[in-house]
């Protein structure tokens, strides 16, 4: 009985994955299919809809607009989300829990809502419709994620590490640089590779702010708008493809899985 | 800690403090602001004004886009809740720790990928000649319509949320005590009477919360309810990206943003009391 | 006495409702080795991490050769620490570990790397100078840990339960390494402790601590021999504590009833008067036990238990009329020829010169 409930269970898992993967797997399947519309059977290979994206140049706009737009969101959501954590780890102060709250709270907004947010605010200060438009709301976004993961990596340090460096002379500003951010580097680089992947994977905020400056996924929105199109099977994958590399290697180097390790000590007694 | 060292904690904490301020705080309650504004010759004009409250809430559209979101996003709180239980039990208890974590962390990868083109690729196998029906087809089964459906819908935000839900109920079912769950069955309770006196009522907060997480992605996502349920009736998200995008009514916009956000933070102080109130 | 390196004058420490020095005051002499001792909450970390700057005193001042150490962050401070957790940067090779003191002094690299190598080469890691601190054993770590603090050559060294990670073996190693390091340097080492045998086998002064209060400082023969008041004692645990009334007041010792007859008590430097109530102390090992009483002092006791120390044998006897047991300290040999079995009955006896009172007592009548 037990046995059988236990197999039961890790059969429905298997299938859970296979609901999670199937889009993922179907998309890059029909991505190489000959017939224009997604249905089986298969009707042969071809990398029509490759070359079709690659020869867009509004997709390739999009790609040039979607990386510029990245890698500046996630170095600064790097930055301001380690600012973040390290507050939240450090200091005590009054109305910390609010600050946390509205440093973490950005995802459980709906994108909707804060695409009409950002719109009418940054078009009243004349942001609106540029690509720095993006470039803000997607910080708001993304700095969360790079917060969390910092926060977590900050409480495996031993408190005692900072003090060391103290004692030996290092001023609070030297500690940071010498010793808190080492310690960090790991969560900092995956907090980059994983912010980026958020922005690169945002539309709803970037269709109401970007104007005519589309980004990939908002490219995707305006395919998806008009008639069925291969080729967001073939965007979809080199944007899937993108993303779970950014992500895989996050992971990889935010070191999930690996044992905690705090100063290079014995364990207190 | 050290009572004497690190005072000056401002250089660290203004500028994220400063930036979410302006750029998220601002923009919220600026949607408040215009709710009250007006528009004349196609611009935002400020103004005192509750027309656009008395023309959204006035209009039966309105409160059946309110209902509809409602049900579809309380639906898939409950099918997304239901469908990641099992695979949760089964990570958090019956699996080993390595597996776990990888198991994990392909949770959270699709998470952070183009919820976009997953959901084209759900067309593909919902469509009334897709993958599905082919398969029915197979199995001498007759073809459903589940393109632009309610169904629909629900497999979007099934797709969103699943990973998400599956991970939050997943460690909270792991960090259950499971000398509890032996000391259950040495008192002879069988598997059913185990599921629903310890593990269900000691993992309640994290189901709890994992439906909340489902709900508030569902109640805010109009990808789903467009490309796959068929965009009518429209849902509130829906309402806001009509009003903005073709009728360039910001303020009417705003109004059913404001009654989103109102409607999602009641929904989460009581969900928060229902998982974490009674015990103690 | 102004010629203390390291003052401690009158230093208070709360936090909150909670007070974990109170009211404190005693010098560091230049070149000592000092152990900090008490149990867990003495308070005795906390004092340690003021010294080092990392807790502010609520009152009063430490002073380092005579300047003021208020309001200085532990940054400008010249007192190095070695934590228990050690603390190491997980992150640097061994040598930027050992160099990271000279490096925030702005020392350039070249001669940061040659002091470096030489204190590894001192304490036998130089061929590791390359590898990462995860890599080094619980041993190796601490010696990294010691060159870090030293290699700025500081005139007082702190050292927090440095060794109560390690297995007892390497732990007598490492007290034979600190005790020779410290000679040779000639530097202060304040060395904080709950083992007895760590404190007892390498200070030259021992600083016992209880609730947030120093209870004794002296050297450990004094403390072991002479413990200042009752709860020293029970802290050191070597000595058999009595209770009972001074009868007679001599010159060099007093007479006390107790419950179990009168006793001769070497008087030391206690102020006594006759009728009050005086506890004082047996020495457990220079009690005799026999048949027959073979000192001045006698009870008549039955044998409970006994428990093995190295070579010596503590002795558990039970004397009607006094709550505690009578503890006894024998070599080994002495105990194996007396042949002993549970319930037998003994005579202990003991020279006056081996009972004392309290040496910080008063036995007035009044007090």
């Amino acid at each position: 009985m037990l046995r059988f409930a236990r197999w039961f269970g890790w059969a429905y898992t298997a299938y859970t994955f296979v609901f999670i993967l199937a889009p993922i797997v179907a998309s890059l399947v029909f991505s190489f299919n000959a017939d224009r519309f997604p249905a089986l059977p298969l009707t042969g290979f071809t990398a029509d809809w490759y070359r079709a994206t690659f020869t867009d140049p509004l997709i390739i706009e999009a790609f040039q607009r979607s990386l510029m737009v990245a890698i500046p969101v996630a170095s600064l959501s790097t930055v301001l989300g380690f600012c973040a954590a390290y507050c939240d780890y450090r200091f005590v102060f009054r109305g910390k829990s609010l600050f946390s709250l509205l440093m973490l709270l950005p995802p459980t907004i709906p994108a909707v809502i804060m695409g009409l947010g950002m719109l009418s605010y940054l078009s009243r200060i004349n942001i609106a419709g540029e690509i720095g438009a993006v470039l803000i709301s997607h910080v708001v976004i993304a700095l969360p994620f790079a917060m969390a993961m910092i926060r977590l990596r900050l409480a495996q340090m031993d408190d005692a590490l900072e003090e060391a460096s103290w004692n030996l002379h290092a001023s609070p500003a030297q500690t940071l640089w010498h010793v808190v951010i080492p310690f960090c580097k790991q969560s900092l680089i995956a907090s980059f590779l994983i912010t980026a992947a958020v922005s690169f994977d945002e539309f709803a905020v970037a269709w109401f702010v970007s104007g005519l400056n589309e980004t990939v996924p908002v490219r995707v929105l305006v395919f998806l708008q008009g008639q069925v199109s291969p080729v967001i099977n073939a965007i979809g994958t080199v944007v899937f493809s993108s993303s779970i590399l950014l992500v895989a290697m996050g992971m990889a180097f935010s070191g999930v899985g690996k044992a905690k390790q705090s100063g290079a000590g014995g364990s207190p007694a | 800690m050290s009572s004497n060292t690190l005072r000056r904690r401002w250089p660290l904490l203004l500028p994220p403090l400063l930036w979410q301020l302006a750029f998220f705080l601002l923009p919220l309650l600026f949607l408040f602001v215009i709710s009250f504004w007006s528009i004349s010759n196609f611009r935002l004009q400020p103004d005192l004004t509750l027309k656009n409250w008395d023309f959204m809430l006035s209009r039966s559209a309105f409160w059946s886009a309110y209902g509809h979101t409602w049900v579809l996003a309380l639906g898939a709180a409950i099918v997304t809740t239901c469908c990641s239980f099992p695979a949760a039990c089964s990570l958090a208890f019956t699996v080993p720790e390595r597996t776990r974590k990888l198991a994990l962390m392909f949770l959270v990868v699709p998470f952070f990928t183009s919820y976009l083109v997953r959901v084209y690729s759900w067309q593909a196998f919902l469509s009334d000649n897709g993958i599905v029906n082919a398969l029915f087809g197979v199995l001498g089964i007759d073809p459903l319509p589940m393109l632009n459906t309610n169904f629909g819908s629900l497999v979007g935000y099934v797709t969103l949320s699943l990973p998400l839900v599956t991970l939050v109920q997943t460690m909270g079912l792991a960090q259950i005590d499971r000398s509890l769950i032996e000391a259950a069955q040495n008192l002879r309770a069988g598997p059913v009477r185990t599921l629903f006196n310890v593990i269900i009522p000691l993992g309640k907060p994290s189901l709890v919360v994992g439906a909340l997480f489902a709900f508030i992605l569902a109640f805010g996502d109009f990808v789903a309810p467009t490309y796959l349920g068929g965009g009518a009736p429209p849902t509130l998200s829906n309402l806001i990206i009509d009003t903005t995008k073709s009728g360039q009514q910001w303020p009417r916009a705003a109004v059913v943003a404001i009654v989103m956000i109102l409607t999602l933070v009641a929904t989460s102080l009581v969900a928060v009391r229902l998982a974490y109130g009674r015990r103690k | 006495m102004t010629e203390a390196l390291v003052e401690i004058d009158g230093v208070s420490k709360r936090f909150g409702d909670y007070t974990a020095v109170t009211e404190t005051s005693f010098g560091i002499r230049e070149g000592e080795f000092l152990a900090i001792m008490g149990s867990s909450g003495c308070g005795k970390t906390t004092m340690l991490r003021m010294l080092a700057g990392l807790e502010e005193p609520s009152t009063g001042e430490i002073r380092l050769e005579g300047r003021s150490q208020k309001g200085l962050p532990p940054w400008r401070r010249e007192l190095p620490l070695v934590w228990q957790s050690l603390a190491l940067f997980p992150f640097l090779s061994v040598l930027d570990n050992v160099g990271f003191g000279l490096k925030m002094r702005g020392v350039n690299k070249a001669e940061r790397e040659r002091r470096s190598l030489a204190w590894l080469q001192k304490l036998e890691l130089g061929e590791f100078a390359s590898s990462n601190v995860m890599q080094l054993s619980g041993g190796q770590r601490q010696r990294v840990a010691l060159a870090r603090a030293l290699v700025t050559e500081p005139k007082v060294l702190l050292l927090d339960e440095p060794l109560s990670a390690l297995d007892a073996h390497l732990s007598v190693r490492m007290q034979a390494l600190l005790r020779s390091l410290q000679r040779e340097l000639g530097i202060t080492f304040v060395y904080v402790t709950h083992s007895q045998t760590e404190a007892f086998s390498m200070a030259d002064r021992v600083v016992i601590m209880s609730r947030g209060k120093v209870e004794q400082i002296a050297s450990p023969q004094s403390v072991y021999r002479h413990p200042a008041n009752r709860f020293v004692a029970e802290f050191i645990g070597n000595v058999t504590i009595l209770r009972g009334s001074v009868a007679e007041v001599g010159d060099q010792s007093i007479r006390v009833n107790t419950a179990t007859g009168s006793m001769t008590v070497s008087r030391g430097g206690c102020a006594a008067s006759h009728g009050a109530p005086a506890d004082f102390y047996i020495n457990a090992d220079q009690i005799a036990i026999g048949s027959a009483p073979q000192h001045e002092n006698h009870v008549t006791a039955r044998f409970l238990s006994h428990k093995f120390i190295g070579n010596m044998v503590t002795l558990f006897l039970e004397v009607p009329g006094i709550e505690d047991d009578l503890k006894v300290i024998l070599p080994e040999r002495t105990y194996d020829c007396l042949g002993l079995q549970p319930g037998d009955s003994v005579v202990a006896s003991w020279p006056s010169a081996a009972a004392h009172c309290f040496s910080g007592a008063k036995l007035s009548a009044g007090a």
